[in-house]
């Protein structure tokens, strides 16, 4: 199974991947903005996406939109990250078409496990 | 196993711990802009951007204060808005920022990157043996620690409270700590912090006992300044043996690190960074001289980079494992594919670890620092002797033959054999046991250790044989050194462990100079010839052996 993660923050992006990798056995991909993003999506062809919320530029929720538009991309099911646990935050999230929505900060323990689970995998 | 879960996620905390501090400073830039303009569209916006960060990471990475005081800061800037943001604000941001530095620079741990220390320094002659503190609120353990550290030719300070710790502390400082943080872990940890904090502090050796050995527990530990830690109840020869290595690695010379690399591009990336960092590098460009460098260079890590003309690295890791010369050389597959196809092939073929190009400076470091470190400490526990932690028989042999090809190749520099052996040795077993008997071996490894030099090697030559090969010093000076540790060595009081009077023991030491053009066995039994000659003079002397040839 492989990951592409947009985050624009090296932080996120680094301990995410040592989540998914270790723990949860997966490939990851990374892109640091929602443009890059966009591209790697259309190249790399990932099961899932993890997109971070608040990005500079292109931001979370326009990101998604566009992979929407786009036939390669459109059926790629996406994940929200995000920082803001509120109930009306996720909801609105997810009526935008995420498959899930976790928060951050999250435990690199357990994140391939809630990514699955999002999905409808686990 | 390479690259394990515990070490990854120490190594990123580690990033993540620097960069934090380097990003705190850029808020301190936006609030000096907010004082001048507290409406400062874009000030604001970074402010919240930043805030926003700490409060999504800092959990992650195992700081849930770090989360909690972002999103506290993060929640004002959303209320603030476009401002503009008033004093109070400032203030509370301030406050913030200040309390995200306190949390970033406690968990930080104390040294600098890891590894670099391990540049060369000279080898100075130890004169007195290395002293350690023990701090240890529960005693149980303590007798036997004490016992194997003094047996190893430590000098043991014990302290039953932190506070006796921490005026202990007052003075000179030791050469190794071992603190046992009992049920208050937290005042445990804050003796190595303010031990670290002071000046010099740095250099002690620093090992945490406690009842867990969870995960969070270790990384605590080496978080707090310490350099291992051990669950209770200690396995006390893993600890003399993980502190005598720490201590010899201050003196030993430079890694060095082989890089089978082809870009000169990369080549020169590798070299400036591992360089300045005082290891030793050399690198190969054709894979087919690989073997004859491996020879000559005996390189404490390899650097593989995966396309190479006309073959593939991971056949050249293959091979190199295939040969036990270099079976316990850390191998680190360079890939410019970061996919876990890449990262598979890499372990199936034997590598150690796997980087993806291009690499950090600091990932590289650490990488390298970890992967050397462990490989010499692994060398150790296979070379030396479980008793005395010298060199076992077969590894002394290997260090005097590349003295005796050295003399061939320079033959105005100089080496010497001494061969000592312990007076009536058997009676003393006989009559106070073998543990006794053990402790005298141990008295002796341990002055050896001390009086000599790094560069000097000493080995357990058979039972109650030691071997110590000396290193460009004249036979006259060789000969004054013995007769100066015969003399100290012989006043040693021994206690017999089942009580009783105490004893001494006396050795008997024959000394060899290599002579030009001579080969290994006609040296060392040069040596052995003399000490012989020793013994039938009465024993409790040293003895120069008689010119061959």
């Amino acid at each position: 199974m492989k990951v592409l993660v947009i985050d624009d923050e090296p932080d996120i992006r680094r301990i995410a991947r040592l989540g998914l990798t270790k723990v949860g056995k997966m490939d990851v991909v990374e892109a640091s903005n929602g443009t890059e993003g966009l591209a790697r999506a259309k190249a790399e062809r990932p099961d899932a996406i993890l997109l971070d919320v608040m990005m500079p530029g292109l931001d979370g929720p326009s990101t998604l939109a566009r992979l929407r538009e786009d036939p390669d991309t459109a059926a790629v099911p996406v994940v929200f990250l995000t920082a803001k646990a509120i109930a009306a935050e996720v909801d609105r999230l997810r009526s935008l078409g995420a498959a899930g929505v976790l928060t951050k900060p999250f435990d690199p323990m357990t994140l391939a496990r809630e990514l699955r689970a999002a999905l409808g995998l686990a | 196993m390479s690259g394990g879960w515990d070490d990854e996620l120490a190594e990123l905390r580690v990033l993540y711990l620097r960069e934090a501090g380097a990003r705190l400073g850029e808020l301190d830039r936006w609030l000096d802009a907010l004082e001048r303009d507290g409406a400062d569209a874009r000030a604001l916006g970074e402010l919240r951007r930043g805030f926003h960060s700490f409060a999504g990471s800092g959990a992650t990475y195992g700081l849930p204060a770090v989360s909690s005081l972002g999103l506290d800061a993060e929640r004002r800037c959303t209320s603030v808005g476009a401002g503009p943001a008033v004093a109070s604000d400032l203030r509370a941001w301030r406050e913030t920022v200040a309390g995200l530095r306190r949390e970033i620079e406690s968990a930080a741990p104390a040294a600098s990157p890891p590894a670099p220390s391990t540049a060369p320094s000279a080898a100075a002659p130890a004169a007195v043996a290395p002293s350690v503190l023990v701090v240890e609120s529960d005693s149980k353990d303590r007798p036997a620690l004490v016992r194997g550290l003094e047996l190893d030719g430590f000098t043991v300070t014990a302290a039953a409270t932190l506070a006796q710790a921490r005026s202990a502390l007052a003075g000179r400082l030791p050469d190794a700590v071992i603190v046992d943080v009992g049920p208050d872990e937290a005042s445990g940890f804050a003796l190595i912090e303010s031990l670290r904090a002071k000046p010099g502090g740095d250099r002690p050796v620093v090992f945490v006992v406690s009842p867990h050995g969870g995960v969070l527990d270790r990384v605590e530990a080496i978080h707090c300044g310490a350099d291992g830690h051990f669950t209770r109840p200690v396995d006390v020869a893993a600890v003399v043996r993980r502190m005598r290595f720490l201590l010899d690695r201050e003196r030993a010379e430079a890694p060095r690190i082989l890089s089978v690399e082809d870009d000169s591009h990369q080549e020169a990336f590798l070299r400036t960074v591992l360089s300045s960092a005082g290891y030793e590098f050399r690198a190969v460009a054709e894979p087919a001289r690989l073997e004859a460098e491996l020879a000559s260079f005996r390189p404490d890590l390899v650097l593989m980079d995966v396309m190479l003309p006309g073959v593939s690295g991971y056949d050249l890791v293959r091979s190199l494992r295939q040969d036990e010369r270099y079976a316990t050389v850390p191998v680190i597959v360079l890939t410019t594919r970061g996919e876990m196809e890449a990262r598979i092939q890499a372990t199936q073929a034997g590598g150690d670890e796997h980087l993806v190009k291009p690499v950090s400076p600091a990932l590289l470091l650490s990488t390298v620092a970890a992967r050397v470190e462990r490989g010499r400490f692994l060398r150790t526990l296979v070379e030396r002797d479980g008793l005395t932690g010298l060199l076992t028989h077969t590894a002394l042999l290997e260090r005097a033959r590349v003295s005796v090809s050295k003399k061939r190749r320079d033959p105005r520099r100089q080496w010497t054999w001494i061969m000592i052996d312990l007076d009536r040795f058997k009676a003393v077993n006989d009559r106070y046991g073998h543990p006794t008997g053990d402790v005298v071996l141990g008295r002796l490894a341990g002055l050896l250790r001390a009086r000599l030099r790094q560069a000097d090697v000493v080995g357990r030559y058979g039972g109650e044989e030691f071997a110590v090969v000396l290193e460009d010093l004249s036979g006259a000076d060789a000969v004054r050194l013995l007769e100066r540790l015969r003399a100290d060595f012989a006043a040693i009081e021994h206690r017999p462990r089942e009580g009783g009077e105490p004893f001494h023991v006396t050795l008997s030491a024959g000394l060899a100079t290599l002579d030009e053009g001579e080969d290994l066995s006609s040296w060392v039994q040069a040596a052995d010839r003399a000490l012989y000659e020793a013994k039938e003079a009465g024993r409790d002397r040293v003895v120069v052996a008689t010119p061959r040839a």
